[in-house]
């Protein structure tokens, strides 16, 4: 079990999403899962979150873009992108942009964890 | 020329310019040489054999001109010398006392007179030049002719003939003086006028009618006889005067007055005399004009006909060349395309194959799984769940590294510039290769060098080249063998990497032709252009490649490659 | 180097790209489906680990979590066997084949790219067979050049339809942008299109229609039978 926190996932993929928001909820942790950016904004605007996990590709929009609107709504808000591959450029896009890591796929759920938590002290300690 | 050459092989397809000055050296080297080869003898033979017939021809020609000139000079030398003779006969047989007669001159006169023709007059001079008797039709007894001319040069001589001039009652004659000398007293000149009509009527005998003229000069250029062109006797002669000399007869070419003329010439010996005969150059060349006209026709048309056959086969020649160079490269890198594909193809093929393990095992898993949920027993259930989950998440990292491999492997496949770490790009090929290399027993072991520089290259090629050569080594060791490769930077700004095989190995004498397309040693499969295919990828990379062999020990193969600078070309993602 | 060579040059790195395109878009989704795998036997994992805290096995659930896994395995092995099929479609430059085969097959492969545009593929294959004698690779080049060239329109969500009309001696594939497109935007693209038809022996046409336009390739049924 960990401390608590509350971690929004944006992922296109259903079963893969439904699949993270119910392994978090097993470990204690808030999760709300939403598909797309639009919804992601809104669950955003509705209620706090301590970190947004996020994929770098979602269906018709822009990984990226859609995180930078998350950032200008919530410019503490740490996000950490969901990617299939690592390379150059998309990781230097996404670092520029805002995020705070990268994790990949296929998901090392305890790794991800590690990382949200991580990301979360960073925040705070940033934020005292 | 060049304009030339565009048209006939290069037009309309301006495609092809950049081959354009090779074939064009080709196409104007061939036609100089073959034409120069093939004109020289011809213009050397025809040269030859125009001056030969020249020479023949006027041979021809000028051979009856010399007969003629000859002839006549013997004759008129002969003429004056029956004159001369008898004359000198005279002199010597009669007392000068006789001679000093007048009726035994004109019976001397009579005599002469039937014994050859032409005499006009005789008459006997003593040494002051006083005519003491005279035989003929003048009266010039008692005459001095001491101031004469002829006197004075007869005088001096023992024979003497004299140019003709114009005597009393204004006909042509010439004088033939023979000296008697003893004392003053008894010395005397019998001199004879002679008519040059009988002289004139032999020389205008000999020729024909037309373009044809024989005459007498002297050698101040005097016509001595009337000439058909240049008018009567004692008037000039316009040409040159040819030389007087003992040589027999001499023939030239003159022109004169604008008209060109064969000219025989002879010294009459013993006169001032030379026999000149003029043969025009127009009527007897003729022939020779019409020859020389219809040579020059037949060499003309035989030369341009000789080049425009010349130009047309070279033409079609370099055509040919260049298409079947062309279809040659097009065969070539159709077959570099294929082969690039088809490796490719097979190398994704493979990744399919490689990944259907893990899947099946998920899915056998899986099913275990559900087989598990139906049994009976809790606790061991729980144990069995975790085991095959365990198995699953397994598989799942299996799929998930085959699957990045592919992916590294996909991007910037069209790329042609990229750093690439070499060590890291022979292993990603062999990660390639893994399932065949454990299926086969071999053992691959790789080492390289610290701080290995990047190279910055094709990608794709690079990684079908270390293809080519592994598959290669893989080949050559069947079963059970052991493969090094090793990466180093020893050279500077170069990238060295040798593969080394315990294979089967290649002879000394296969070893000389390894690269050389169609070359194969494998016995019934392989197009033989695998190899060449290699050192072609290895010369676009701009690197080289060199292998040493020995048959049953085994292969090495040493590529270097260069470093350059590194041009980072960003292709777009997916 | 002749510009024959160049053009050489220039079709090996097209068909390289598209070639290089497929296999990062099918492991992008293989990547995918076995995250998912992954993240599903997690869970497995997870609720059979509730055993041992004195509950019993969630036994319903984690057949329902099983059943998922078996979904996305076989999703796994069907796009593996469609990019297998499509690996082999380079072995061959001349292949007896069924057109309707290779537009599944390219569709299968193409989903998620098309999926990311917002994009529609309409196709019903007709109920026979469609044979064509042709290079299977470059054909589907072609339909997917087609397809991107007709989702270039600038609706947002470009509506594609697809349609196979066999000849006697041809067959035409009509690709229609039905979303109110403009028509080619891309130049560059239409020509390589154009040359890949060429390649293929045929021609590609483009006409206007009502609401958009249709791009029409026709390829002869056999290499001798040219168009």
């Amino acid at each position: 079990m960990y401390e608590p926190f509350r971690v929004l996932i944006v992922d296109d993929e259903e079963d893969l999403l439904s699949t993270l928001v119910e392994r978090l909820e097993f470990r204690g942790i808030e999760t709300v899962g939403v598909q797309t950016g639009t919804q992601a904004l809104a669950e955003i605007a509705k209620q706090e979150f301590d970190i947004v996990v996020q994929d770098v590709k979602l269906k018709g929009e822009d990984g990226v873009e859609v995180m930078k609107r998350i950032k200008q709504v919530r410019p503490n808000l740490p996000v950490i992108l969901l990617t299939g591959h690592m390379s150059q450029e998309t990781s230097r896009e996404g670092l520029q942009a805002g995020a705070i890591d990268y994790v990949l796929k296929p998901i090392n759920l305890e790794d991800l964890i590690v990382k949200m938590q991580e990301a979360i002290a960073t925040h705070r300690r940033s934020e005292s | 020329m060049g304009g030339l050459f565009q048209k006939f092989i290069f037009s309309g397809t301006s495609a092809e310019k950049a081959g354009y000055p090779r074939y064009r050296r080709m196409w104007r080297n061939t036609i100089l040489a073959v034409s120069a080869v093939c004109l020289v003898p011809l213009l050397t033979i025809t040269g030859v054999n125009y001056y030969m017939y020249y020479r023949s021809f006027r041979h021809d020609i000028t051979q009856p001109i010399e007969r003629i000139a000859a002839i006549t000079k013997r004759y008129l030398e002969s003429f004056l010398e029956e004159r001369i003779a008898a004359a000198q006969y005279i002199v010597s047989r009669e007392q000068a006392e006789d001679l000093y007669d007048q009726e035994v001159l004109e019976s001397i006169l009579v005599r002469m007179r039937n014994s050859f023709g032409g005499i006009i007059d005789i008459g006997v001079v003593d040494s002051g030049g006083v005519m003491r008797a005279y035989a003929g039709p003048y009266d010039l007894d008692g005459k001095s002719d001491r101031d004469q001319d002829w006197f004075n040069k007869a005088v001096i001589r023992d024979v003497f003939v004299s140019d003709v001039f114009m005597g009393h009652r204004n006909l042509p004659h010439f004088i033939i003086a023979v000296n008697r000398s003893g004392t003053s007293s008894r010395s005397l000149i019998f001199r004879s006028t002679i008519d040059t009509d009988v002289i004139i009527r032999q020389i205008q005998m000999a020729g024909p009618k037309r373009d044809y003229d024989a005459f007498l000069i002297n050698r101040s250029g005097l016509l001595q006889t009337p000439s058909r062109l240049y008018g009567e006797a004692l008037d000039s002669f316009p040409g040159d005067i040819p030389p007087y000399t003992d040589s027999p007869v001499l023939v030239n070419e003159v022109v004169i007055r604008g008209q060109a003329y064969f000219m025989g010439s002879a010294a009459i010996k013993g006169s001032p005399f030379i026999f000149v005969v003029l043969v025009g150059q127009k009527n007897l060349m003729s022939g020779w004009f019409v020859y020389q006209r219809e040579m020059l026709a037949f060499l003309v048309v035989s030369v341009v006909a000789i080049l425009l056959i010349i130009m047309w086969i070279t033409t079609g020649w370099v055509r040919q060349l260049k298409e079947s160079d062309l279809q040659r490269e097009a065969t070539i890198h159709n077959v570099e395309h294929t082969n690039r594909m088809a490796s490719i193809g097979r190398l994704a093929a493979g990744v399919a194959h490689e990944i259907n393990n893990p899947l099946a095992i998920i899915n056998e898993k899986a099913g275990l799984i559900t087989d598990i949920l139906g049994s009976t027993t809790e606790t061991s259930q729980k144990e069995k769940l975790l085991k095959q989950t365990g198995m699953i998440l397994k598989s799942v990292t299996r799929c998930s590294e085959i699957t990045h491999r592919l992916l590294g492997f996909a991007r910037h496949m069209d790329t042609t510039h990229e750093p690439i770490a070499v060590d890291s790009l022979i292993r990603e090929v062999l990660g390639f290769l893994e399932k065949e290399a454990s299926f086969r027993d071999i053992l691959i072991e790789m080492t390289v060098s610290d701080s290995l520089p990047t190279v910055c290259s094709d990608k794709g090629q690079m990684q079908q080249l270390f293809l080519n050569l592994i598959n290669n080594a893989f080949d050559a060791m069947e079963k059970g063998g052991c493969l090094q490769i090793n990466i180093s930077d020893l050279i500077p700004d170069r990238v060295s990497v040798t593969i080394v095989d315990d294979g089967i190995g290649i002879s000394k004498d296969d070893l000389e032709n390894i690269f050389e397309p169609f070359f194969t040693t494998k016995k019934s499969q392989g197009t033989g252009l695998g190899l060449s295919i290699t050192y072609g990828i290895v010369q676009k990379l701009q690197g080289t490649i060199k292998v040493e062999s020995e048959v049953g020990k085994g292969t090495c193969f040493t590529i270097t490659l260069p470093v350059n600078h590194p041009m980072l070309q960003e292709s777009n993602d997916v | 180097m002749n510009t024959g060579a160049q053009d050489r040059e220039e079709h090996l790195r097209a068909d390289l790209k598209f070639f290089g395109r497929i296999m990062a878009n099918v492991s992008h989704e293989f990547n995918n489906v076995i995250t998912i795998i992954g993240e599903l036997s997690g869970l497995l994992q997870d609720l059979a680990g509730l055993a041992e805290r004195g509950r019993p096995l969630p036994v319903e659930k984690l057949e329902q979590v099983t059943a998922k896994i078996n979904l996305h395995t076989v999703r796994g092995k069907e796009l593996i066997s469609h990019m297998n099929r499509f690996s082999h479609g380079v072995d061959e430059e001349v292949h007896s084949l069924d057109l309707r085969e290779s537009i599944d097959n390219l569709s299968v492969l193409t989903h998620r790219l098309l999926e990311r545009r917002e994009a529609t593929l309409a196709f019903t294959a007709p109920e026979s067979k469609v044979p064509i004698t042709c290079d299977p690779f470059l054909v589907q080049r072609a339909l997917f050049c087609s397809w991107e060239l007709a989702m270039d329109a600038d609706a947002p969500s470009p509506a594609l339809e697809l349609v196979i009309r066999p000849e006697h001696n041809s067959v035409d594939i009509l690709v229609s942008s039905v979303s109110g497109g403009e028509g080619i935007t891309s130049r560059e693209e239409w020509r390589e299109l154009s040359v890949m038809a060429g390649r293929l022996g045929g021609r590609v046409t483009v006409d206007r229609i009502d609401d958009g336009f249709t791009i029409r390739i026709s390829l002869p049924a056999h290499l001798d039978a040219g168009t």
